[in-house]
């Protein structure tokens, strides 16, 4: 992991959360590197939200600590710990022009009138908004106040850039752009960042690492390509992957990370990699591009037929619910195919594809806590 | 081809509805004007009646008038006992208003943004006065007053007044507060401000325009009184509604039309204004 020998930018230990008997986060152990960017991705009800407002002090913690820098934030005030933060309906001091709210850290802090001039300037050239200052925020459009907010946010220099789903109230295309404005944002102000969010397109085009959350606990944390390609769990497979679930049974381990699995709705058994720690029962991660249509297989794939059940043209892809069939078991699976497989895939036809196995991730099947969602409801 | 006579057909069945549809609704609005005329012509007409005949020179109550003038306005201006109960109105309607603000402002944000328990039964109590029937109310706390030998203190009418004004403070800043973000606090004290400050900051001063339009319905809801002073105030404490009160039952002296006429005015202007600095804090 980045940063073991020098000290991170941000530690938690332990970090847990109980609202009267809801546990809304359990002990979470999460170390960001200085000047990464760092993603927390879940489900709503998740616990991430309750981990945003513990660091930032929002929210009293129950037990743990957060290192920031080094330094035990724990029990601080927010104003304290030098952590910026970006909300999702940006939360602009409304009687405040655009360069006044930006000002307004820095006021609070000390900083004198002609620094805080130069710095307010400099904020609004990074955001964009060069001579915007004045403005008021209800005359900038939203994606305008976002990079306001994001600007009061990084003027003091914080050592810790917050950020709750702050492109969740833009549309699409806005967002879009605004997640590449942020990237470069990002990067020439080389601040640590943690950026919470349940949208998984934004979590793998912004982010240098993602922190997968499920039910207050971390269920995976790793690049976004090793967790799409190498999932640690079934739920991180799902939610994260988009992919296929097939179930399965461990039957031995063949070394050099391969276990043999029997797979009864394939009806055989397959070498695959086990991307956790895999027992008895277990789930077989199966992308939906892993498959293809074909009448030999290669080495690493294997024949199996499937009956289409419906397709989409989707322009450049087909995507095909089709239902695979064996030992008295069925399971649909999700299968894209290029585009022009239109015709190949209509609805009620066999399909004979062939399956890369080198894709195929064997998973152990994430156990669901029983009332974590309450817990969330109560914060 | 054949869509696009379906797509016609049900164009027009549509159009059909629409003004039939539409035919009701007209129907529904004029008699809703008519009503409405009436309502007001009824609201309107005895006001009207008063500001007109405030300008009789008559010295007696006489309809119509043989002479118009401002007789009613300068017997007014001479007439201490007048003075005297618009001095007392003011004195016990500020006193309230302010009173009113200071207990509903903190008790709002608190109800609003605080952890307060029972918050559901302290909000009904603080609306209760709205509530209870306004003579039923008066007579008791006439009770509490007299066994307390409080009647026409000024400083305990002042405390029920405030009670009376406290339902419209608590409403219209709490209206105005939960169109407050609570987003803005938690980020003023991420930006480096305390808990207080940032309440002060951005909170308290977003309410600014609520809290003086608050304040002036709570002057109103005072200065307008009439049912609690009568019972409470004594003979000592004589407001601007009471002694219109007084002056009728011992006769009628036309000057009450100049006073009511001037407290229509008053109050009408305090209201309007009061209405614009609420929706200007609420938009």
């Amino acid at each position: 992991m980045a940063g073991t020998s020098i000290v991170s930018g941000l530690e938690l230990h332990s970090l847990t959360k109980n609202f009267g008997a809801a546990r809304a986060v359990r002990g979470i152990d999460l170390s960001v590197a200085h000047g990464e960017f760092l993603t927390v991705l879940g489900p709503s009800g998740s616990g991430k939200t309750t981990v945003l407002r513990m660091i930032a002090g929002f929210t009293e913690i129950t037990s743990g600590l957060i290192l920031l820098s080094g330094r035990d934030v724990s029990r601080m005030t927010p104003a304290e710990r030098n952590i910026g933060m970006v909300f999702q309906n940006y939360a602009l001091f409304p009687h405040m022009s655009a360069g006044d709210n930006i000002a307004y850290g820095l006021k609070m802090r000390g900083w004198a009138k002609p620094e805080r001039v130069r710095r307010v300037d400099e904020m609004l050239e990074l955001v964009g908004l060069a001579k915007m200052g004045g403005r008021l925020p209800r005359e900038l459009s939203g994606g305008q106040q976002q990079r306001v907010a994001l600007a009061r946010a990084l003027a003091f220099r914080p050592e810790l850039l917050l950020m709750d789903e702050p492109l969740g109230a833009l549309d699409r295309e806005l967002r879009i752009r605004m997640a590449g404005e942020l990237r470069r944002i990002h990067a020439e102000a080389k601040t640590t960042v943690v950026y919470v969010t349940h949208d998984r397109e934004e979590a793998l085009t912004l982010s240098d690492r993602i922190a997968v959350m499920l039910d207050g606990r971390v269920e995976a944390i790793d690049t976004p390509e090793r967790l799409y390609r190498r999932p640690s769990s079934s739920f991180v497979a799902t939610f994260f992957g988009g992919h296929n679930l097939v179930a399965g049974k461990l039957v031995r381990s063949v070394g050099e990370g391969l276990v043999r699995v029997n797979v009864p709705v394939f009806g055989t058994e397959i070498d695959i990699t086990a991307g956790g720690d895999v027992y008895d029962d277990l789930a077989v991660a199966v992308p939906a591009q892993a498959f293809r249509f074909a009448d030999e297989v290669k080495p690493n794939e294997m024949r199996v037929t499937l009956k289409a059940h419906e397709s989409v043209y989707m322009g450049d892809v087909t995507r095909i619910v089709a239902i695979a069939r064996g030992q008295g078991v069925e399971t649909d699976l999700q299968i894209e195919v290029p585009g022009h497989h239109l015709g190949a895939a209509s609805a009620g036809r066999d399909l004979d594809m062939a399956l890369d196995l080198t894709r195929c991730i064997a998973v152990p099947i994430t156990a669901r806590v029983q009332g974590s969602h309450t817990a969330e409801a109560a914060a | 081809m054949s869509t696009t006579t379906i797509h016609k057909g049900s164009a027009l069945s549509r159009s059909n509805l629409v003004l039939s549809h539409w035919s009701v609704r007209a129907i529904f609005a004029a008699l809703l004007v008519l009503v409405l005329a009436i309502a007001v012509l009824f609201t309107l007409v005895p006001a009207v009646v008063v500001v007109v005949l405030s300008f009789s020179n008559e010295k007696l109550m006489i309809f119509p008038p043989r002479e118009w003038g401002f007789r009613q306005y300068e017997t007014l201006a001479d007439a201490s006992f007048w003075l005297e109960a618009v001095r007392t109105s003011f004195g016990l309607a500020v006193s309230a208003a302010v009173m009113t603000l200071v207990i509903a402002v903190p008790a709002a944000i608190a109800l609003n943004r605080g952890q307060v328990w029972g918050r559901q039964i302290i909000t009904g109590a603080g609306l209760a006065p709205l509530i209870l029937p306004g003579v039923a109310y008066a007579v008791a706390v006439y009770m509490v007053f007299l066994q307390a030998r409080m009647v026409g203190s000024p400083v305990w009418v002042v405390l029920v007044y405030a009670a009376h004004a406290f339902p419209y403070v608590l409403l219209i800043v709490g209206t105005a507060l939960n169109r407050i973000p609570k987003e803005l606090e938690l980020v003023a004290m991420t930006l480096g401000a305390s808990k207080s400050r940032a309440t002060m900051n951005i909170t308290v001063r977003l309410l600014v325009q609520a809290m003086a339009a608050a304040f002036v319905f709570a002057f109103i809801s005072s200065f307008d009184e009439s049912t609690l002073i009568v019972f409470i105030g004594g003979p000592g404490l004589v407001t601007l509604p009471k002694g219109i009160f007084d002056s009728l039952r011992t006769g009628m002296d036309p000057v009450v039309l100049a006073i009511s006429t001037i407290l229509m005015v008053f109050t009408g202007i305090l209201a309007a204004v009061a209405s614009y600095w609420r929706s200007n804090s609420t938009r």
